[in-house]
């Protein structure tokens, strides 16, 4: 069989597949300017990723164990696994709308940067790989989190990049400001 | 036109009919103004059953001039497909500036790959080569429509009924094209008649999506006149996204690979 004609009709099949793929209606909720500038302005959840690791780590519950309460242990570590999937819920949630944001944004712009809006496909790509595997692992019992003596180097690598992106966030009061006004000005134009 | 009425000639009418019916729509609801290169081809697509009708007529179907004809006159309707399909993604994209100057670029590097993808692929059956350009503007057609969806999709843009159904007519049909242009160039080169009843059988299903689209066509559909906002806003907006959604992301790393901490 030749191989050249199975990649044609492959390649024709795989393109109606993506075709009603992408004529599906959308699930997502489209965000209006007002949801953007409260998805920028929002609380995340940077700030409880030390507590969150704090809680996966086994060491965080090995008294239990030296004390003959393994059951509870058990218990216990179960809880807080739960409680990282609700924390990868938060995550995701947040990740979403920043991401509704960034189209909005790029809806109503004269002109894209295009490496910006790669490199946003691209995290989003690996944020919802990432994502998704990690919930398995978490639902299957199973501990993604084998490495946390390096805890503490995290936590601080963490605060370093917080401290950098507050510092630019720090701006966007103003910038909020500035936006709204435009948007002001343009729906009275408009009328 | 010594020919008998069978199958493929009743296909043939009622595919014409079908044709004129769609170009009518087009006129009485005024469509010929907002999608003018559309109703060109549909005007072509007509012209060509006329002419391949009349050179049917005056030389044998299997004759060298009828083929000719016939491969010169799809070469304009291929043209005219694919200047469809760049004003359907026009329409789409153009109303938000920057995601059009984006997407053209990633429409036409798309279509231009594939092109030069199917021409690599078909470099060896070079004495094939109408059809080979038929499936090869088939795949690109059918390509840059999937790409100028998940383009739509991803931003979140709107596209009314019409610009969709005139988006899935053409991917179907492109698709259906190169899988039955693939069929054919290997195992159907015997079954000619059939060969062309199913390409006209797709083509007929595309017509009749977009008779009903036409149809429900409304000009009161809403204005798309978009906010648009300073250049510099934008960029100080997605810079700042872009280092949210990092964080988020190295968050989850932290999760996956806790050892990997610079």
């Amino acid at each position: 069989m030749n191989i050249t004609i199975i990649l044609f009709i492959l390649l024709a099949v795989l393109l109606i597949g993506a075709l009603v793929w992408a004529i599906r209606p959308p699930r997502r909720k489209l965000l209006s300017i007002n949801d953007v500038l409260t998805a920028l302005s929002e609380e995340h959840h940077y700030s409880r990723l030390p507590q969150i690791l704090q809680a996966l780590q086994p060491e965080d519950t090995a008294f239990l164990r030296d004390r003959g309460l393994a059951p509870l242990r058990r218990r216990i570590r179960s809880q807080r696994g739960r409680i990282a999937l609700l924390y990868l819920d938060c995550l995701q949630e947040e990740y979403e709308k920043l991401l509704e944001a960034s189209r909005v944004v790029a809806a109503m712009s004269p002109e894209l940067i295009a490496l910006d809006e790669a490199e946003r496909f691209k995290l989003n790509l690996r944020f919802a790989l990432g994502c998704r595997y990690l919930r398995w692992k978490l639902r299957l019992g199973l501990e993604p989190w084998g490495g946390f003596g390096l805890l503490s180097q995290m936590a601080s690598g963490m605060a370093l990049r917080l401290e950098g992106a507050t510092s630019q966030i720090g701006e966007r009061t103003a910038w909020s400001l500035e936006f709204s006004s435009i948007l002001k000005e343009r729906n009275n134009g408009t009328r | 036109m010594s020919e008998t009425l069978n199958l493929r000639n009743v296909e043939w009418a009622l595919t014409t009919i079908t044709e004129l019916i769609l170009l009518v729509y087009l006129l009485r609801r005024g469509l010929f103004r907002s999608h003018p290169v559309f109703s060109a081809y549909i005007l072509a697509v007509i012209l060509q059953s006329v002419l391949m009708a009349a050179t049917y007529g005056i030389w044998s179907s299997q004759s060298h001039r009828a083929w000719l004809i016939f491969w010169l006159s799809q070469l304009v309707v291929e043209t005219a497909r694919f200047a469809a399909v760049v004003e359907v993604a026009r329409r789409i994209l153009s109303p938000f500036s920057g995601i059009w100057a984006l997407g053209r670029r990633v429409l036409l590097m798309t279509a231009g790959s594939v092109l030069v993808y199917a021409a690599l692929l078909s470099r060896e059956y070079w004495f094939k080569l109408p059809l080979n350009v038929d499936r090869g503007v088939g795949l690109a057609v059918a390509t840059v429509i999937v790409t100028l969806l998940l383009f739509a999709r991803y931003f979140g843009l709107p596209m009314d009924h019409l610009d969709r159904s005139l988006c899935i007519g053409f991917c179907l049909y492109s698709s259906f094209c190169v899988i039955n242009d693939s069929l054919y160039d290997k195992w159907l080169v015997g079954y000619l008649n059939f060969w062309n009843f199913l390409g006209v059988l797709t083509f007929l299903a595309s017509l009749f999506l977009w008779i009903g689209a036409a149809r429900a066509y409304s000009e009161a559909a809403p204005a798309r006149a978009p906010v648009v906002v300073p250049q510099e806003l934008y960029e100080k907006f997605s810079s700042e996204l872009n280092v949210r959604l990092r964080l988020l992301n190295e968050q989850l790393n932290k999760f996956l690979n806790p050892g990997s901490q610079r």
